[in-house]
């Protein structure tokens, strides 16, 4: 799987973008014949949409297929813990809840999608995220909230009910200790 | 580290059940809690103020992994054997207040001051639930 994910990780980078085999040999410095197989077998196995076009074959991401969106959701909860995002934000906020939530927890997201992030801490102060942005080639949207009953929007509510905990837990129901508060 | 790995390093041991240090170490812990809680606290202090509320919780915790026979060495063990031992011990929590006393004793990490005092709240509260249910019957 980790071979896959080698070459799979460009079209995880940017999944609207058409790669032919020497672009990918060129990226992955491997050989065009060996890309080729690659390729030839993760469009075999539904990951990638393989098109010709005058004496090109070209590649794609296949968005509508579940094992890719499986390996894309992996992909994207190992490059946000890698980047070092999660250490920073334990250092400004002291091991905050953190979930990741809307597209990038389907799968589905594209180069121009943004991380959105839910960090519950006490503390809501700002965290300067420029050079994660940078790190992860995302627009990061960082909702920092006291406690998840703060959020009004039933849609922000849903989105992150459905997202994905990278640390800590998210109360709706808090334990009695916390109900004497 | 897990629980079995803190058996096999000796940072958990069998004992037996000492109600007069359980006492004591509730005693202890109140002593502490009071300090924190009549303390002049300013966003200097607060740190202090944080871990010290932390060592009162710490306190509560050996004293009840006492009164399940068991005497822990280490913090991450506490925490380790109470979330196998007990049903409602709230150990993400645990870990988070864990986590911000080790930033302020080891890295120097100073704390926001709304955010020092929210901990120090919730450290009280877990600390005071756990000694209502499970070690009242020692005081």
């Amino acid at each position: 799987m980790f071979k896959e994910l080698n070459t799979l990780k460009l079209f995880f980078e940017e999944p609207t973008r058409e790669f032919n085999v020497r672009e990918v040999a060129r990226i992955l410095k491997i050989a065009p014949a060996t890309a080729s197989k690659d390729l030839k077998e993760l469009a075999k196995k539904g990951f990638l949409i393989e098109r010709g076009e005058r004496n090109l074959i070209l590649y794609k991401a296949s968005l509508e297929n579940e094992n890719y969106r499986d390996l894309k959701i992996y992909y994207n909860i190992r490059k946000i813990k890698d980047s070092g995002l999660i250490d920073a934000l334990n250092k400004v906020y002291l091991k905050p809840t953190i979930a990741l939530f809307g597209s990038a927890i389907t799968g589905m997201d594209t180069e121009t999608s943004d991380f959105d992030v839910l960090i519950i801490s006490e503390k809501t102060a700002g965290f300067e995220k420029e050079k994660f942005e940078k790190k992860l080639n995302r627009k990061l949207q960082l909702f920092i909230i006291r406690d998840i009953r703060a959020i009004k929007n039933e849609h922000l509510i849903n989105n992150i009910l459905n997202g994905i905990t990278l640390q800590g837990t998210i109360k709706w129901i808090k334990t009695s200790a916390l109900r004497e508060d | 580290m897990d629980k079995d790995e803190c058996f096999k390093r000796g940072l958990i041991k069998k004992t037996e059940i000492n109600e007069e240090l359980i006492r004591s170490l509730i005693e202890m812990s109140d002593i502490k809690e009071n300090a924190v809680k009549t303390a002049d606290i300013n966003d200097v202090n607060i740190s202090a103020y944080l871990s010290l509320a932390y060592d009162s919780l710490r306190e509560v915790l050996e004293a009840l992994c006492i009164s399940k026979g068991y005497k822990v060495l280490s913090h991450i063990c506490i925490g380790e054997l109470l979330k196998n031992i007990l049903n409602d011990f709230d150990y993400e929590e645990f870990d988070r207040f864990r986590y911000a006393r080790n930033s302020i004793n080891y890295y120097g990490i100073k704390i926001d001051f709304y955010q020092g005092k929210e901990i120090i709240h919730r450290i009280f509260a877990m600390k005071n639930r756990l000694i209502k249910i499970y070690l009242s019957k020692f005081i």
